[in-house]
């Protein structure tokens, strides 16, 4: 009986930080599009590098 | 009065000797005039430059990229004004700060110094305004009429009963002893002279005052007590192209009038270009020092569709945002030249090389580079600029390879503003001449003109040449 109560503790536990690990990934992700978006980019042409911003490439 | 001979002066005659008639010279004998003080001005050339100048004012070059120094200098009256564009610009107060010179003092002579040369303005004063967070945007001002010493002042010159000018008439070398000239030794065509004042102004230009009072110093081992750093911190302003761009104009001309608070369209210079500099905040945060960006629409080139395709091949969306957006003809090209300021350091100097010109004073070994924290500041600078042209969606920059890899700088003129060598401060160690321009070890000799500069700034040096030389003036006057 107790082995079940503590697996039960342990899946709730998992679950739970499984969750927020997917959150917090997906929030990283929304981050690195956000500063992708406001974000530069160097790019190299003819011995020139152009300064350029994301925004230009999508 | 023009001098054809040096023969039978009484040694009391004197009361200063200007050796060197440049813009330095030239202000600080007018000056004096003002205050009736008997003057000798010696100009080692004549009226126009002769073939064989080349031959006193050469030098050996130890430098990765720096100009042929001969050409960059002027032999003859009126000095290097002969070669000057007229650009004036003034200090910012905090690029001052380790300057011995009070900033306010200095610019009590504000109104002197720009009828000397002959500026007019569009405003009272020059022009300083908040360009961006990180820039602010400022305006040269351009002598019209002072653009040529000889040609303005000559004629008063030769009719001043004060001034007393010596042409063909060169500067060997300091006499004297413990501290204190007695004369200058001098040569006019093949005579030989020793010529007696009471104080005497080295006013031969940025390098020349460095040479003279080197040689000085080895003539004469009795006359200087100090080792001073004579030729250290040479200071210049390397000047180069290093990108190009294109911006919606109109957006840039909107931006500009709502910054600027003003009426007017967008403010430029004469030749078209808006002149920025990074401001204090900037540079402190970056440990940098300043530069001027020069943003030359000179031709107002429209950034054609042909030109815009290049772009639009590695950036697709490029087109779709500009070209597709924008009345073609809004588009438009400009380059960014730099004018940059150069850090004081101690291995940029002037030493006597082994080469002598024909008089027989050695001419100079000038040791030059670029440091990386100049190289430095021109990148952080350039690409601060682009990212504020795409945060407010005004334009793109491209920059020049070299700018991020720090080899092979292409300068496109440097060598034309000499400074520093004999710089002004309060300790023996690292300067020349005081807050008054005496230099530290001698008793009655000054320097005038852009050797003293213990920074360079951003801007043209000849506005701050004739500040010195009009206060410098003013202190001997005092001490007479």
């Amino acid at each position: 009986m107790s082995i079940k109560i503590k697996s039960k503790r342990n899946f709730f536990k998992l679950s739970f930080l499984l969750f927020f690990s997917l959150l917090t990934l997906d929030f990283n992700k929304k981050t690195l599009n956000n500063l992708k978006k406001k974000g530069i980019r160097f790019f190299k042409k003819n011995k020139k590098v152009w300064i350029l911003s994301q925004n230009d490439f999508e | 009065m023009i001098l054809n001979n040096l023969e039978n002066i009484g040694d009391d005659f004197f009361s200063v000797i200007i050796i060197g008639s440049g813009p330095a010279g030239i202000t600080t004998a007018l000056k004096l005039e003002e205050f009736n003080i008997n003057t000798l001005l010696i100009e080692a050339g004549n009226l126009e430059m002769n073939a064989d100048s080349e031959d006193f004012l050469k030098g050996n070059i130890i430098a990765e990229d720096y100009d042929d120094i001969s050409v960059r200098r002027a032999r003859m009256f009126g000095g290097t004004s002969n070669l000057w564009g007229g650009h004036c610009n003034k200090f910012e107060r905090d690029q001052f700060e380790n300057w011995p010179i009070d900033y306010d003092e200095l610019h009590s002579f504000d109104d002197e110094a720009k009828k000397v040369l002959g500026l007019k303005f569009y405003h009272t004063d020059f022009y300083v305004k908040k360009f961006s967070k990180n820039f602010n945007q400022y305006n040269s001002r351009f002598a019209d009429k002072s653009r040529n010493f000889k040609d303005v002042y000559y004629d008063r010159v030769k009719n001043s009963k004060f001034i007393h000018l010596s042409l063909d008439t060169t500067f060997l070398h300091f006499e004297g002893k413990e501290k204190k000239v007695s004369s200058i030794y001098c040569r006019k065509k093949s005579n030989f002279y020793s010529l007696k004042a009471k104080y005497y102004v080295l006013a031969a230009g940025g390098i020349e005052n460095s040479r003279l009072l080197l040689w000085s110093k080895e003539k004469n081992k009795k006359l200087f007590k100090d080792n001073l750093p004579i030729g250290k911190y040479y200071m210049d302003h390397p000047y180069y192209d290093p990108a190009e761009g294109f911006v919606r104009y109109n957006k840039f001309a909107k931006y500009l009038n709502e910054t600027k608070g003003s009426s007017r369209e967008f403010f430029v210079d004469c030749y078209n270009r808006i002149l920025l500099f990074p401001n204090l905040n900037f540079r402190k945060e970056r440990d940098i020092d300043s530069l001027t960006f020069f943003l030359n629409f000179n031709h107002k080139t429209a950034a054609n569709k042909s030109y815009m395709k290049q772009i639009a091949c590695m950036a697709p969306n490029f087109v779709k945002q500009f070209l597709e957006k924008e009345k073609e003809n809004d588009l438009i090209k400009f380059n960014i030249s730099i004018l940059q300021e150069q850090e004081p350091e101690v291995d940029n100097k002037i030493t006597l090389g082994k080469e002598l010109d024909p008089f027989g004073t050695p001419l100079i070994d000038l040791k030059w580079r670029m440091s990386d924290k100049m190289k430095r500041a021109a990148k952080e600078n350039l690409v601060n600029l682009g990212n504020f042209l795409i945060d407010k969606n005004m334009g793109r920059i491209s920059i020049d390879e070299y700018i991020f890899s720090y080899k092979n700088f292409k300068t496109k003129l440097i060598g034309a503003h000499q400074m520093g060598g004999t710089r002004a401060g309060k300790d023996k160690l690292n300067s020349v001449v005081d807050k008054n321009l005496k230099v530290h070890s001698l008793d009655n000799v000054f320097v005038a003109g852009s050797s003293v500069f213990v920074t360079g700034g951003h801007g043209n040096p000849t506005y701050t040449i004739v500040l010195l030389s009009l206060k410098l003036a003013n202190h001997i006057k005092k001490i007479i």
